[in-house]
Parts: structure tokens; C-alpha cells; sequence
């Protein structure tokens, strides 16, 4: 077969395999990055080679990996710049100096554990061909190192961009970041020198090299950005200019004795940082570069990482010890000086945490380290699993030390403390264009349109999923910036719709969330609503109607819902419920009795099943209760008719031509089953005629009409 | 705010110092005291005048990888196919390591399609000499006694 055919079968199934294991690990609220790692060594002798040798052998013959080798440090290279690229200075501006402080002590600690963990290790895992000095400066790198996109990434997946702890962390992990690439530097020059004194000459020219780029970033890159809000846009010549620029560099620092990759990386930080060339150049380069080069690398360090090399006890406990010491270097390191700099005792712990962060910068440093033979494999193997180890821990102790709050408490303008809503109803909005009824209904549900105060709160509540680890939206700056404009988006829609001016009925929640379905549901229980009111959309991959995230919140809410079919009807005046005795059609009565109780102009029917040969079905022993409680202004607009079971849904359907709004319960008799609302759930959604609620009812005991009567 | 700016910049400059220390000072120790095993990895054309006959059918070749001490490593005849060398690269059959100035390595060697047995367990024991590999191998299914080897560097 020809290598080409070969590579590009080995390029799909590792694109394959990486995004399957990369969303397993998303859904464990885990970094993409671990998943991908995590693929990248399955595909490897640690399990592919070791269960299927000859198939592995046949699909990865050792004559292919060099071409592997090329496009994943083709990768590397313009991930380097991406990275350099979305250094914004900003970043390094905040709490500067406990900053500088942190980022420094979290190296040097670890570092200097590392170098006594050299005198150990070197004996046992290195060979004589290789310098102390150097084997100990790559370990010490080892153990420093902070991954700053996949930190970024937990940062601004965790709503902590804005909080000082979380613009501390950013400033530390961008501070040290450039630290930490400086001593990779100098690592791999005393490496391909072998000694200290050998590698002075590197380093001067390094030196040289690092002010004539600043020189050409600050006279000539400039007008870059002059030339690119002349045109509006980066034009593929400009494109092939700069990707021109990144493999020059590359190859500058190659030639000087560093590496490729330190090339591109200051070519990314002294491109001049507007903001518009920096989004459109982030987002053209990144979408290749993340998902096609990206998880090449990832299979290429999985096909040299052999778990089956720790095949002694011995060695396991090797590989605790060096988890063990970067792990406690690292925290030791930064809570120490977060608490010289006087950083409370649980605001340090969640800094030493989440600098133990390595991810994907640690697997470069390896490999770099592995390809300079500096590191033995069985060093490298226990080194890539202490990366996956602290990137691992890192999201489980931050939830830990660092409890999510409710959401109101978060990103809500501050309220009179004495303001405490009887009824909150969450309203999920996923496009703000076309959720104006939605709103509407739930503004209808939970506010009497009379001037009587009821202190409910409507949440219209609009979550952004961000898609890759390491995407430029992922970087706190562009995430700060979609929330500003997805408020803005909100604010136009609740502009538009017509109600009652009253500050604290409406409470829009915009914020980053890794799993819209799974954080809406956690932020309904978190919060305490009462009601969540979805509308429906038909989901891509599926034909039933009420799949998808909206599915998904069905299953998952432990609240009560209610989905929402607009027919753009935007009156309210005539009420239908179909009802049989059970818990969600009783729940659609009462948010019918609610929206009835609310709106004095709404005429309620409700149509009654009556079974032949069976007593006479009745309302429930509750609903016949709350009916006696309702005021006579109430009863009096309300209509109870029979139908037969034998053709039910027909029925309603024929009725909801005179309605403005059907409720019904997610049940059998409409169709709509509660477990899914799947296989039926398309029969009344779609033959209605009026607009649809559909209720499902989670808990037994919270009363909708409890604070309206 | 002074007073903390020189606090700070005492600390900075003397965690660097330190670091500074500690690090020349490991480094000066383990360039002089610490010894690291040879390189020994790579693969060495095997000779052994003694073998069975099966064995001498063709050359067989000793590949070692190496992590240190630990030696992992794999022999083959040398009329493998290129699919049955590639599939032994994934999965080593012989595991060893340094002992002082001398290597051991044991475990399986297979795809011997000369002899009644197709796997046979062996271990070879020995020391490098620049690159050249000698010393003494066991294949107790076949031979009895130790036979004298020496293998050089491809």
C-alpha cells in the first residue's frame, strides 16, 4: 500500500478515535486535551500494540511514522504560535506583582524538587551518553511547567475569568509560561551542547534573536493591523505572509540550537494585538490546525509512550514518586507564595491546584525531551502520566475547594437582600432571535399583568458551550466578550416583548457552560426554580421533536417543565387542558389555573376523559380541593366539558382551534410519553392548531398556585 | 507599599540565589558522583558457534531498547517477515537490566520456524565492549550448557 494511502487511514482513525475518547472525557467534565492524550496512548503499545501487535504493526508499520512525525510537528508549530498569538499583554497586567511572585516560586519549587529527584532517577532511568546537567534541567522543566491554554480553558469553563482568583491564576500561568519555555530553551541548549559553558553561545544568539523580533513586532508588525482594519478583513495573501513569517522563525530558532516551536511561539507574542486580527487569524488557523494536526501529535507521543515498560513494582513506585514531586512542587510552590503575597489559605490551595495544570504543554516538552534522547522512554512514559495525573486532578479539587455558588449569587446584579422570590421560573435561551413567545409565556406564568406585587422572577437563562480546549473562544478575554454580547442579544429580546416594565421581574443568567443540558438542569436544582420553560426545536440527528438538549433537560431536570410550541400566537385569552388523572396533566392544570389566576382576560376549558364502563374520571382529590379554593372571579371563567377516550387526541385537536394555548401533560393519551416524549411526542406538538405547552412533572410537592392564591 | 516592594524583591532574589545554589550544587555532584549505565540499545547481529542446528539456519538478530538500567529487547531470526519484525517491536518478549557492568536479559524467543518448537525460552548474559556485545546465552529446552556468544552493532 502506498505510505500515502497508509498515513491518511492512520490520520482517520486518530481524528476518530481522539474526538470519541476527547467527549467521553467531556462528559466527566474533564479537559479535551486528557481525552485526547488518553487516545493517542490507547493507539499505542500500551493497549493497541500490546492486545493486536500484528494489527497495530500493520496499521502504524515503523516506516510511516516519520510522516506522522512531520505533520504533528507541523502541529506543534502553529499551536506554538496560537499559543503566542492569544498571550494577550492584558493577561500580564493584573496583580502584576503577586503575579510575577506566584509564577516564578510555582517554577522554582518544583524545579528545585525536580533536580533532587534527578540524583535519584538518573542512574536508574538514564544512560551515560546522556549530561547530568541536561537530564536534570529537562526533569526540572519537567516538573514546572504550567499549561496555560488548558488552565485559560478550566478558568473560563468555571465562570472564574472575571474573579480575582481567576485573573490571578491567568496572570501566574501566563507569567510562568514564558518562564517555563526559557528553561526548555536552555534545557535543550546545554542538551545539544552538553554542558553548561557550551550552550552560552545559544543562548546570546537566542538573546539576539528575541530583541530583533521585538524590534520587527514593534516597527513592522504594526502595520499588519493598520493594514487589516483598512481591508476589514485578513486577506490570504496577508495569510500566507504571516504563515510565511511562523515557519521562518521556526527555522531561525532551529538554526540557533533551541527548537522550531520557540520560533513560532515569539512570532504569536509580538504580532501586534488587535482584536479583530487576532480572532479572524486565531479562528483560520486553529480550526485545521486543533482538529487535524493536533491529535496527530497526540498519536505520535501515544505510539512512543509503553505503559508495558513499568513492568515492576518498582517502577510503579518510581512513577508515584515522580507524580508525587511534581505534584507537591507545584502546589507547595504556589500556595507558599500566594500566601507571601497574603492570599487567604483556600484562595491559595485552589492557586496550587490549578497550577499543577500540564495537559498539553508537558506532552511537548517530552517529546521534544524523548526526541533528544535526553529522557529514556520508561522516564517518558511516567512523566506522560504524571501530565494526565495533575490535568486530571486539577477540575475535581477546584469543584471541590471551590463549590459552585447559585448562579443568582454569581453573575446577577446585586438585589435588596430582602428580596427572596416565591416563584422563579427558568427560561433556556438558545437563540435570543426567535424566543420572544417564550419568554412571554413564562413572564404570563410567573406575573399577574395586575399591579398585584407576587415576587416571582423570571430567569431567562443563555448558556455558551465552548467547543475546543485550546479555540480562541475559549481564551477568558473572547469569552468575556460572547457573554457581553449574548447579554446584549437578551436585552434586545426582552426589549421587545411587551412587559411590564419592573426591574426584578426579569433576571437575564448569561454564562460559559461545558454542558448546556447537564448546567441547566444543575443550575434549576442549584437555584431552586420552580418551573423551567424550554421551547422545542427539532434536533439535527433525530427525528423526535423533543430530543436533543431538550431531551436531555426532560430527563435530567430534577424541576418541573414545561416545553413550549409557539404558533405565534401572542394572546393568551383561551385556555385548553386535556386532562386524564395523573401527575403531569395535573401539572398542566395548574399552570393553566396559574396563567387563569394571573390574567383576568383567560377563559379556561377543561376537557375531561370519561372512560365508558368506568366511574366517571374526575380531577384529582388535590385539583378538587384547590378548585374550592379558587376565588368565584376565577371559577367563573372556567369551563369543564367531557370527551371519550376513543379518539382523544382528534378531539383536543379539534378544540385547540378555539384555543390561543393547549397544556398537556406529557402522557400517553396525548401522545406525548413522559420518559422521552419521544415516540409519540411529534402527534399533538404537531396537529395543534393553538400554541402547546407541554407539562412534565418532576417533583410532587412544589405547588404552582400556592403563591398566586 | 515601598516596604512591600523590597520585601518582594528580597524574597524574588533569594528564592533565584537559592535555586541558583541548589542547582550548581546538584549538578557538580552528579557530574562527579553519579554513573549512568552504557548505551546499549540497538540492534547486534548474533553469532554463536554452538547453537542447535535449527538456530544457525539463518542470523539472528538481538534488538535492545533501553531505559537506563531496565533493558527490554527482542531476537529474531533474520528471515522474519517485515510484518512479524514489526509486530515484535510492539510487544518485547525479553525484559532484563544492568547489574553493575553487566546486562542481563530473559524471557521468550519465537518465530523460529527452523525448529520443533516454534517459542523457546532463553536468557543471555553479558557485558558491552564498545559495540560489541559478548557473553554467554541459556536456551534450556535445547542446550544444557551456557554457550558463548558475541553480537555486534548493526
Amino acid at each position: 500500500m502506498e505510505i500515502v494511502i497508509q498515513v491518511l487511514i492512520q490520520v482517520l482513525i486518530v481524528i476518530g478515535l481522539s474526538r470519541l475518547v476527547g467527549l467521553g472525557f467531556r462528559r466527566l467534565n474533564q479537559p479535551l486535551v486528557i481525552g485526547e492524550i488518553v487516545a493517542g496512548i490507547l493507539l499505542g503499545p500500551s493497549l493497541f500494540g500490546l492486545i493486536a501487535p500484528d494489527v497495530a504493526a500493520a496499521i502504524f508499520p515503523a516506516e510511516t511514522i516519520s510522516y506522522l512525525n512531520v505533520l504533528s510537528q507541523i502541529g506543534l508549530i502553529f499551536f506554538m504560535f496560537l499559543i503566542g498569538l492569544e498571550l494577550d499583554p492584558k493577561y500580564m497586567k493584573n496583580q502584576l506583582e503577586s503575579a510575577l511572585l506566584i509564577s516564578h516560586v510555582s517554577i522554582l519549587v518544583p524545579f528545585c524538587f525536580g533536580s533532587l529527584l534527578a540524583l535519584l532517577l538518573y542512574p536508574l532511568l538514564s544512560d551515560a551518553s546522556v549530561n547530568f546537567t541536561a537530564f536534570t534541567l529537562f526533569l526540572g522543566s519537567a516538573m514546572s511547567l504550567t499549561a496555560f491554554p488548558v488552565l485559560a480553558r478550566i478558568i473560563t469553563e468555571n465562570n472564574l475569568q472575571k474573579s480575582r482568583l481567576g485573573i490571578l491564576a491567568l496572570t501566574s500561568a501566563a507569567l510562568g509560561d514564558l518562564a517555563a519555555w526559557w528553561l526548555l530553551a536552555l534545557s535543550i541548549a546545554v542538551t545539544r551542547t552538553n554542558s553548561m559553558a557550551g550552550a552560552i553561545p545559544t543562548i546570546f544568539k537566542s538573546l539576539v534573536y528575541i530583541a530583533l523580533i521585538i524590534a520587527v513586532g514593534r516597527t513592522f508588525l504594526p502595520k499588519l493591523s493598520t493594514f487589516y482594519n483598512r481591508t476589514g478583513r485578513l486577506t490570504q495573501f496577508l495569510l500566507a505572509l504571516i504563515y510565511m513569517g511562523v515557519v521562518v522563525s521556526a527555522l531561525i530558532t532551529e538554526w540557533i540550537g533551541i527548537h522550531l516551536i520557540f520560533g513560532a511561539f515569539l512570532l504569536g507574542v509580538v504580532m501586534p494585538k488587535n482584536e479583530g486580527l487576532t480572532r479572524e487569524l486565531a479562528q483560520k488557523t486553529e480550526d485545521f490546525v486543533l482538529t487535524f494536526l493536533l491529535p496527530v501529535f497526540f498519536a505520535y507521543s501515544g505510539l512512543k509512550t509503553e505503559i508495558g515498560l513499568l513492568n515492576r513494582p518498582e517502577l510503579w513506585l518510581l512513577c508515584v514518586l515522580v507524580i508525587a514531586v511534581a505534584t507537591i512542587g507545584k502546589y507547595l510552590g504556589t500556595f507558599g507564595a500566594a500566601k507571601f503575597c497574603g492570599i487567604s489559605n483556600r484562595d491559595a490551595s485552589i492557586l496550587g491546584w490549578l497550577m499543577n495544570t500540564r495537559g498539553l504543554t508537558e506532552l511537548i516538552v517530552l517529546n521534544i525531551g524523548l526526541s533528544l534522547n535526553v529522557i529514556s522512554p520508561l522516564l517518558f512514559t511516567m512523566l506522560v502520566i504524571m501530565a494526565l495525573v495533575t490535568t486530571f486532578i486539577t477540575s475535581p479539587m477546584l469543584a471541590w475547594l471551590y463549590p459552585k455558588q447559585p448562579i443568582k449569587k454569581q453573575v446577577l446584579k446585586a438585589t435588596p437582600a430582602s428580596f427572596e422570590p416565591k416563584y422563579r421560573v427558568l427560561v433556556p435561551i438558545a437563540n435570543p432571535e426567535s424566543q420572544k413567545g417564550l419568554i412571554e409565556i413564562a413572564v404570563a406564568l410567573a406575573q399577574a399583568n395586575s399591579k398585584v406585587q407576587q415576587n416571582a422572577v423570571v430567569y431567562p437563562l443563555s448558556l455558551i458551550q465552548l467547543e475546543e480546549d485550546y479555540a480562541f473562544e475559549s481564551t477568558p478575554a473572547e469569552a468575556n466578550r460572547l457573554i457581553a454580547q449574548r447579554k446584549a442579544e437578551i436585552d434586545l429580546l426582552i426589549n421587545t416583548t411587551e412587559i411590564p416594565a419592573n426591574s426584578q421581574l426579569i433576571q437575564p443568567i448569561v454564562t460559559i457552560a461545558n454542558d448546556v443540558a447537564k448546567e441547566t438542569a444543575l443550575i434549576a436544582e442549584r437555584d431552586r426554580m420552580n418551573l423551567i420553560v424550554l421551547g422545542w426545536h427539532r434536533p439535527a440527528f433525530s427525528n423526535n421533536r423533543l430530543g436533543g438538549r431538550v431531551g436531555q433537560i426532560l430527563s435530567t431536570a430534577k424541576v418541573d417543565v414545561a416545553v413550549f410550541v409557539d404558533r405565534q400566537i401572542s394572546k393568551w385569552e383561551n385556555l385548553l387542558v386535556p386532562y386524564v388523572p395523573n401527575i403531569h396533566n395535573d401539572l398542566g392544570l395548574e399552570l393553566a389555573l396559574r396563567l387563569t389566576i394571573n390574567r383576568q382576560e383567560c377563559q379556561l376549558t377543561v376537557l375531561r376523559v370519561v372512560r365508558e364502563n368506568l366511574p366517571t374520571e374526575e380531577l384529582s382529590y388535590e385539583f378538587k380541593n384547590i378548585m374550592d379554593r379558587l376565588p368565584a372571579s376565577v371559577k367563573e371563567r372556567i369551563t369543564i366539558a367531557n370527551i371519550h377516550p376513543s379518539d382523544g387526541i382528534a378531539e383536543v385537536v379539534e378544540a385547540s382551534r378555539c384555543a390561543d394555548l393547549t397544556i398537556a401533560g406529557a402522557s400517553r393519551e396525548w401522545g406525548l410519553e413522559r420518559q422521552t416524549l419521544g415516540g409519540y411526542a411529534d402527534e399533538l406538538a404537531f396537529k395543534c392548531h393553538s400554541s402547546l405547552l407541554i407539562a412534565r412533572k418532576y417533583s410532587q410537592v412544589t405547588s404552582h398556585l400556592s403563591s398566586v392564591l | 507599599m515601598k516596604s512591600f516592594n523590597l520585601k518582594f524583591l528580597i524574597f524574588y532574589i533569594g528564592s533565584v540565589v537559592l535555586v541558583g545554589l541548589l542547582f550548581s550544587s546538584i549538578s557538580t555532584y552528579g557530574n562527579n558522583y553519579l554513573k549512568a549505565p552504557a548505551r546499549i540499545s540497538g540492534s547486534y547481529r548474533l553469532e554463536a558457534p554452538n547453537l542447535a542446528t535449527c538456530l544457525q539456519s539463518s542470523p539472528l538478530i538481538l534488538t535492545i531498547g533501553q531505559s537506563g538500567k531496565y533493558l527490554s529487547g527482542f531476537l529474531l531470526s533474520s528471515e522474519v517477515t517485515a510484518q512479524q519484525s514489526r509486530s515484535a517491536e510492539k510487544r518485547p518478549t525479553l525484559t532484563g537490566e544492568w547489574e553493575e557492568d553487566r546486562w542481563i536479559l530473559s524471557g521468550l524467543v519465537s518465530e523460529l520456524n527452523s525448529c520443533p518448537q516454534n517459542t523457546l525460552s532463553i536468557e543471555l548474559r553479558g557485558y558491552l565492549n564498545e559495540k560489541q556485545l559478548r557473553g554467554q546465552l541459556n536456551l534450556p529446552e535445547i542446550n544444557s550448557k551456557a554457550i558463548d556468544f558475541s553480537a555486534n552493532k548493526l
